[in-house]
């Protein structure tokens, strides 16, 4: 009888802790890549997989939401994001405060998984690093006024995290205004300016200057033309060169399903050469959650390469905004 | 003269954006709920819709235009059941705590109408696109539509009493209406049950349901997964097997290429309904919405 007891005060523990559970853990979502790419230094074609990316969210309480994004790799464990999110602050703003993705253009606010081409857009890769402008610090985000169909400006203050332009060590501002145009039921315009100002590593004061322009029209109901274009200017006033950096990109998503696209890339080097590729590419959702996306990559160096990319997602991610 | 004009224009400028102005912001994320919100709220509100009939709720594409027009509504009006998932994000980003989650200014329309098809065990993905909380497809059922309409009938009420008998008069005479389409419908389809139907997506439960049908077969192996090669020809011989005669239901955001393969080979007729208000021409608002699918059926 005493055991039957214990047995249905234990089902009963068990019980209440799963309910528990449910109720506060987090959202957990994890992506899983498997890349077939030219190995730099052999010139064959290698498997191997990608970062694993995994991501936590939850409500921290009534007033806010918490993210963390987690990047494990071959050569280590990266931290991508890890913020607090306040979305109801007084006078309307909405506030970010942690590590976030700074909101500098439009493809650095994504993670490269999302893109339906190869890995991280290169002139984002060659000025910030692979992951694209990351950093630790604040950001308030208010709605503006205006005639457009929406428009917002969010300021931002950071440091923490050193990259190839900004040195961790020393504070940087961001600016970034953003508008949008919906131009009847089927078409929108994008059109964002962003600003970065900090300091290098040698010390030098760097300001960059971000503009994104980009146009979605939707075609019958099943299918879709992008066009997304990005530029960046950088000044330093150790050399008062500009360096220039840009990406463009028009694709067709067909039936959700299959996009086709074709894109280039431009970017000043440190050493005073400018890199620039042309790319094709085609991804197929077999799901929402399996994915695949093959690219032919065709360098102005000469260096001409194929892809392939298997990306696969378990548990819920966020809403998807490419 | 010039003067008195003036005052008279400025005067009416003023007249007409106070009455603009008083008019209660009705936010739906599906366009059913919209024709509900109007039909209860009358001249008192302005109701818009994210989502058009002919889209597909699974998969809406949230503009940053979205944003602003929930930022200034003062109500919004969910289907719940994680259909429009999508939302909460929006609700954030608008920055609006009159339409928050839990609020009085966001209705989810699914409360109180019995779920189809609840998972009793353990979900996950290998079971395609399954709803954890339930089959989310309730719009299809004119008896689950009537709850839904009730509910928000009785939320409007309760956040604008001054108002209320207004809503109220108003719900109390479609619900009348509702109620004649909903025995004339039965009584449409009550020889139809012999009829082969083959439909896309599992968001037909609720309308099998509630007029006693069976579906003939999926086009869709699993719940948002696209049929194989291999798949389809199971599916043909499947529907052949049964020996009827019927009708290929495609909804409108769905291939029809795939939907005329299947017609071909079982002999069925393809025919393009609407699975939301404003879905074809002909459903203007949900009673002839219904009134379409039922027809065709019928026809069968």
């Amino acid at each position: 009888m005493i055991r039957i007891i214990a047995l249905l005060v234990f089902i009963n523990m068990v019980v209440a802790f799963a309910e528990q559970q449910s109720v506060f853990n987090p959202d957990i979502g994890v992506v899983g890549e498997l890349n077939v790419l030219k190995n730099e230094n052999t010139g064959a074609y290698v498997p191997a997989i990608g970062e694993v990316e995994m991501n936590f969210s939850a409500p921290v309480d009534p007033l806010g939401s918490a993210v963390f994004t987690i990047a494990v790799a071959q050569e280590g464990t990266e931290i991508e994001e890890a913020y607090l999110k306040l979305p109801e602050m007084p006078n309307g703003l909405i506030g970010r405060f942690g590590r976030v993705k700074v909101n500098f253009n439009h493809l650095n606010m994504l993670h490269a998984h999302e893109f339906p081409f190869l890995g991280q857009a290169k002139y984002l890769e060659d000025f910030f690093g692979e992951a694209g402008v990351i950093k630790d610090g604040f950001e308030f985000g208010s709605i503006l006024p205006t005639f457009l169909s929406y428009s917002d400006l969010t300021l931002g203050y950071f440091g923490g995290n050193s990259d190839n332009t900004f040195s961790g060590d020393y504070p940087l501002a961001s600016v970034k205004w953003n508008n949008f145009l919906e131009i009847g039921d089927n078409s929108g315009v994008e059109l964002g300016a962003s600003l970065l100002d900090g300091t290098s590593s040698q010390n030098a004061h760097v300001t960059v200057k971000g503009i994104n322009f980009r146009v979605k029209q939707q075609i019958g109901i099943h299918d879709s033309l992008i066009w997304d274009n990005e530029l960046l200017y950088s000044n330093s006033d150790q050399d008062s060169s500009t360096k220039i950096g840009a990406f463009h990109y028009l694709g067709y998503n067909m039936n959700k399903q299959i996009q086709f696209g074709i894109g280039m890339n431009r970017s000043d080097q440190p050493d005073g050469s400018t890199y620039k590729d042309l790319f094709v590419a085609v991804q197929y959702k077999v799901t929402e959650f399996q994915m695949y996306k093959l690219q032919y990559t065709q360098e102005d160096n000469g260096n001409n390469s194929i892809g392939l990319n298997l990306t696969y997602f378990i548990g819920p991610h966020p809403v998807h905004e490419f | 003269m010039l003067k008195k004009l003036l005052v008279l224009l400025l005067v009416g400028m003023l007249c007409t954006s106070g009455f603009a102005a008083e008019k209660i912001k009705v936010v739906t994320t599906l366009s059913d709920f919209k024709n509900f919100a109007e039909i209860i709220g009358g001249d008192k509100v302005t109701v818009t819709s994210f989502l058009k009939g002919y889209q597909d709720a699974h998969h809406f594409e949230i503009k940053p235009s979205d944003i602003m027009r929930l930022s200034g509504a003062d109500m919004l009006i969910i289907n719940g059941a994680d259909l429009d998932y999508w939302i909460s994000p929006l609700i954030e980003k608008s920055r609006n705590p009159n339409i928050r989650k839990g609020t009085s200014g966001c209705i989810d329309a699914s409360q109180g109408i019995p779920l189809l098809e609840v998972p009793a065990t353990k979900v996950d993905r290998s079971m395609g696109d399954v709803h954890p909380y339930g089959n989310p497809h309730y719009n299809l059922s004119p008896a689950a539509m009537r709850i839904a309409f009730r509910h928000i009938a009785d939320a409007m009420s309760a956040r604008y009493p001054d108002y209320a008998d207004y809503f109220q008069q108003n719900a109390l005479a479609y619900e009348k209406k509702l109620d004649a389409k909903i025995s004339e419908w039965k009584g449409l389809l009550k020889n139809s049950q012999e009829t082969g139907i083959v439909v896309y997506h599992n968001s037909w439960s609720y309308f099998f349901n509630e007029f006693h049908l069976t579906a003939a077969g999926y086009i869709e192996p699993k719940p948002g997964l696209s049929p194989s090669p291999t798949y389809l020809n199971e599916l043909i011989q499947k529907v052949n097997a049964q020996k009827k005669s019927g009708v290929i239901l495609k909804e409108t955001y769905e291939n029809s290429d795939i939907a005329k393969y299947v017609a071909s080979k079982v002999g069925y007729s393809v025919e393009e309904v609407p699975t939301y208000v404003g879905g074809t021409k002909e459903a203007s608002d949900y009673i002839s919405m219904v009134d379409t699918i039922v027809k065709t059926i019928a026809r069968k």
